[in-house]
């Protein structure tokens, strides 16, 4: 009942106010009637009732209070009159406005990166016990598994509910629609479950469809389901073809099931028998389920047991090798986390700046309007109801800029989903603006909103109410003035804390760009073929097509140099495998890692890897072997390899030549030894990348190198047609990007800072003109007052710089990962970028200190 | 003028505006000068605390309100007691009573 009569109160304001003023009034003219008759005058009796009766608008006030929602009364009248101030002033108002917008919209997206790749648990269920497994060798040295590792650990751990085994392929898929390369992965058939996948039409992958012989199946990712058999559920049960072999179809996972969008299948995983033993080699990566309640520690204690227990079956040179466990989630994150996270604290910066610009505007004003507030509180405004008042304005400033924000963010996060995916970075699909972004957003224009208002609004509703009133003389410096200028300091400290991250990855990144991968880039072609192995069933056939395909190619115009290659540089790709030199004790040096290519000649010299000494491959080759010059450098100190051996298993070839090193596992990492062995009848991969030099142009050799391809094989689809400098490219991608986006946010606190110092400069200068002009009266140079307002603003910012340059030395820490070859406390850079600061900060001082220094005494003098 | 009364005091009044509704309506001022005269001139009603009473009261719905004209044929607002505010009236004279009794017993007087 009361609540129904206040919502109605609602509604008929008007009405009820003007009856409360009629009964007022009466009350009034009543009393003052009273007053006469007993004998006061006219006048005497009207003062007299208006005493008695008080403050008519505070019992009014009272009154209103009792009837209805005041409070949301109270906060339409202000936020309509915060509207009508922000109107009044535009320019700031839309300043204000794109600052925040910008500002919020850009720690939305890259939050919502973070959110999606870091933060957000796996699709899976209980995924705080999924692990990834590794043998290590070495601290910090995760390798993959070797598959009689995994088996040891399958047939004795206790503590694991499983282990699963995938790796990647990329099959040809044909049959119904064009020949498609696709990605998947191949998985060992527990593996499904192990991720708790429930299927959206069929089922999973059965126990025993991943041993010898079962029949070939195949689980279907939604996005292949949708997109080439148009989401019919009849796909169950029947087949497609991959690589020219038939897979019927069991089931379909739900969306965004695989950490990869690009994986679009799952393919059971067959062991081999020799598999079993197989404890030397190492390419399986390796999931696992903790039953409830292991702890990793737990988890790593038995691996170490079992390892212990097994020690007898593994190869002499992994005496020191162990194993490892580690969260599956961070597994999939480690490589972007550092990136991201220096992005979202630089972002943040970036908003904290752009608060303080608003903060110190606000300030400003807050002070302007020291009179109105001085009434206001005269006529019985709490200090509670100002601050509201004050803070109104602030908040639709914040809302208005969040608002908009979120279409910043929703475009950046779209832009920048596909950059993350375009960098096939995991879980990258699960970008999206969801409700916690959303939530994100509106917290945080929320915190700036009242971070930004309420030093105002405090600080303005403490009115000196005497001074107010009656206009002190201005020419004093306000309280205002200490906490503008602190806010300037801190503005200046985190601009400096940004200007040094973004020097420091671009002298990294400029570092990275100038390595060389060990190849040569320029004019170059590069494809991958995949051999279906219904067409080509052993490695005869194999080298067989790749010598009539090169045949052919190397017969094309301009083409200096085209071979074949089991992988390229630059990828991590390369299956490294453990050597021995014969001669040496196996005791004393157990073996030695190094990468393997498998190659045909004219590979090396089609990649532009020079030869140092020796020779290269030639046709009719068996016996013959390459190695890097890292190997030798690492295992043939002081002797000649050329004529000595080298040797895997039970088979060792003879060093016939040393070829310069290639960074093959990436532009950063340094060159490991490689061994190269030629393809031949022996071995040939079933994967091939083919690369061409030549000097036609790209588009004519990679039109003409198709038209071979098909003549010799037209089902052979060609994937991943690239130029060598796009691979390259492709492997400095994600430097590129972080420092791109650095420098963007550095860029923009610099310039917010800028505009901040002009602004607290051009007010203090505005605050003293009378000052300056009673000083140029007395006789001072106009450059002396002008050297005097910038020394004061210059002050504020050497006061930053030593600020940041604390928190630079602490939080460029976080950097240290993302550097290359780059100290975190690279003098250079801190050098450099103080001295542009200053610069900047200097120009932007110097518009209002001319300013002072031009103004005219009599003017100033008179104008108080 | 700031409300200052301590709740005491301002459940007192509306005991007294109550009570002062209790035979006929009558519009604010007339409650006033009720109070004043059934106190024998000792209490005089704050202006400034009758009007935010009489909205809460009416809030409360111990009283009602409607608009008639007063004695000298202006418009005028008139309070009536209503059937809950008579038993409010009830219960807030017993709970007077015994609260001026135990007040009365600590200082020795009853």
């Amino acid at each position: 009942m009361k609540i129904l009569r206040r919502v109605r109160a609602l509604f008929r304001k008007n009405q009820l106010d003007s009856e409360m003023n009629d009964e007022m009034r009466l009350h009034l003219e009543l009393q003052t009637e009273r007053n006469r008759a007993a004998g006061m005058s006219a006048e005497d009796a009207r003062f007299a009732a208006q005493r008695q009766f008080g403050n008519v608008a505070s019992v009014q006030e009272q009154a209103r209070e009792q009837r209805g929602f005041i409070w949301l009364e109270q906060m339409g009248q202000d936020l309509r009159f915060g509207a009508r101030q922000l109107r009044r002033n535009p320019g700031f108002a839309v300043t204000a406005i794109a600052t925040l917008a910008l500002g919020i919209g850009a720690t939305t997206a890259i939050f919502s990166v973070v959110n999606g790749v870091l933060l957000k648990p796996l699709p899976y269920a209980e995924p705080a016990q999924l692990v990834q497994v590794f043998e290590t060798w070495g601290p910090g040295g995760h390798n993959p598994v070797s598959p009689g590792a995994m088996l040891d650990w399958r047939e004795q751990g206790t503590l694991f509910e499983g282990f699963a085994a995938y790796t990647n392929v990329a099959l040809n898929l044909t049959g119904t629609g064009e020949p498609e390369r696709v990605n998947g992965v191949r998985m060992t058939a527990n593996a499904l479950q192990l991720l708790r996948a429930r299927p959206v039409v069929g089922r999973l992958l059965a126990a025993d469809e991943d041993q010898a012989g079962a029949p070939k199946v195949v689980v279907l990712a939604h996005s292949l389901w949708q997109r080439r058999f148009g989401g019919d559920p009849a796909i169950i049960g029947q087949s497609v073809q991959f690589n020219g072999e038939s897979h019927t179809v069991v089931g379909i996972l739900p969306p965004g099931f695989l950490a990869q969008s690009s994986q679009e299948f799952v393919i059971p995983f067959v062991f081999p028998k020799q598999w079993r033993e197989q404890r030397a080699g190492h390419f399986l990566q390796v999931i696992g389920r903790l039953k409830p309640g292991v702890s990793l520690e737990q988890a790593r204690a038995e691996l170490a047991a079992i390892r212990q227990r097994t020690d007898a079956l593994y190869p002499a040179w992994k005496k020191s090798w162990g194993n490892d466990v580690v969260p599956l989630q961070e597994h999939l994150a480690s490589e972007l986390k550092p990136a991201f996270l220096v992005l979202l604290v630089a972002v943040g910066c970036v908003l904290l700046i752009g608060c303080a610009n608003i903060a110190n505007l606000l300030l400003a004003k807050a002070v302007a309007r020291g009179k109105e507030m001085a009434v206001r509180a005269a006529l019985g405004a709490s200090r509670g109801r100002m601050v509201r008042q004050l803070l109104s304005e602030s908040l639709l400033l914040a809302l208005a800029g969040g608002v908009l924000g979120l279409l910043v963010a929703v475009w950046g996060v779209d832009a920048l989903r596909r950059t993350v995916i375009a960098l096939n970075a995991p879980r990258a699909h699960e970008i999206v603006v969801d409700p916690v972004v959303l939530g994100f957003a509106l917290g945080a224009a929320m915190l700036t909103g009242l971070g930004f208002g309420l030093v105002p609004a405090w600080q303005a509703a403490r009115p000196q109410l005497r001074d107010a009133l009656q206009g002190a003389p201005r020419g004093s410096t306000g309280t205002g003035d200490r906490k503008r200028h602190m806010l300037i300091v801190g503005e200046v400290a985190l601009a400096f804390i940004l200007l040094v991250g973004a020097g420091l990855t671009l002298i990294s990144f400029s570092r990275v760009m100038r390595e060389s991968p060990g190849f040569d880039p320029h004019q170059g072609v590069t494809m991958q073929l995949s051999l279906p192995e219904q067409k080509y069933r052993n490695n005869a056939q194999r080298a067989d097509f790749y010598a009539r395909l090169l045949e052919r190619v190397a017969a094309l115009p301009g083409v200096e140099a085209a071979g074949v290659g089991n992988a390229l540089s630059l990828q991590g790709e390369t299956p490294d495998q453990f050597f021995r030199i014969p001669g040496r004790s196996p005791q004393a040096e157990p073996g030695y890692a190094a990468d393997y290519i498998n190659c045909t000649p004219g590979f090396l010299e089609a990649l532009g890897v020079p030869l140092r000494r020796g020779r290269t491959f030639a046709r009719g080759d068996t016996n013959a072997a390459l190695i890097g010059a890292a190997m030798e450098r690492d295992h043939f100190v002081g002797e000649d390899p050329l004529g000595r051996q080298v040797g895997l298993d039970n088979q060792t070839w003879e060093i016939v030549g040393i070829v310069g090193d290639l960074r093959t596992r990436g532009i950063t990492r340094p060159a490991r030894p490689v061994v190269f062995r030629p393809i031949s009848a022996a071995e040939a991969p079933r994967l091939g990348h083919l690369v061409v030099r030549s000097t036609a142009s790209n588009a004519s050799l990679v039109a003409a190198i198709r038209e071979v391809l098909r003549d010799l094989d037209p089902a052979l689809p060609i994937a991943a047609v690239r130029t060598l400098e796009d691979v390259v490219e492709g492997a400095v991608a994600r430097g590129r990007l972080t420092f791109l986006l650095l420098a963007a946010f550095a860029g923009t606190a610099l310039l917010l800072a800028a505009i901040g110092l002009y602004g607290v400069v051009a007010y203090t200068v505005t605050q003293r003109t009378r000052e300056i002009g009673i000083r140029l009266a007395l006789g001072a140079s106009p450059r002396r007052v002008l050297r005097q307002v910038l020394g004061h603003g210059l002050k504020l910012v050497v006061l930053g710089l030593i600020l940041g340059a604390l928190g630079a030395a602490g939080l460029t820490r976080l950097l240290a990962s993302l550097l290359y070859q780059v100290s975190p406390a690279d003098t250079l850079v801190f050098g450099g970028m103080a001295l542009l600061l200053l610069a900047v900060a200097l120009a932007a001082a110097w518009l209002p200190a001319r300013r002072a220094a031009k103004v005219d005494p009599m003017v100033a003098l008179r104008a108080e | 003028m700031p409300q200052n009364k301590a709740d005491l005091l301002q459940g007192t009044l509306d005991l007294l505006i109550l009570k002062a509704l209790q035979n006929e309506p009558m519009h604010g001022f007339g409650i006033s000068l009720r109070i004043q005269q059934m106190s024998k001139d000792m209490l005089t009603v704050e202006q400034g605390s009758l009007y935010p009473a009489l909205y809460r009261l009416e809030d409360q719905g111990w009283i009602k309100s409607e608009w008639g004209v007063s004695e000298n044929n202006r418009k005028a607002k008139f309070y009536t007691l209503t059937t809950s505010g008579r038993k409010q009236l009830a219960t807030e004279e017993q709970s007077w009573a015994k609260l001026s009794l135990a007040i009365n017993h600590v200082l020795g007087n009853a």
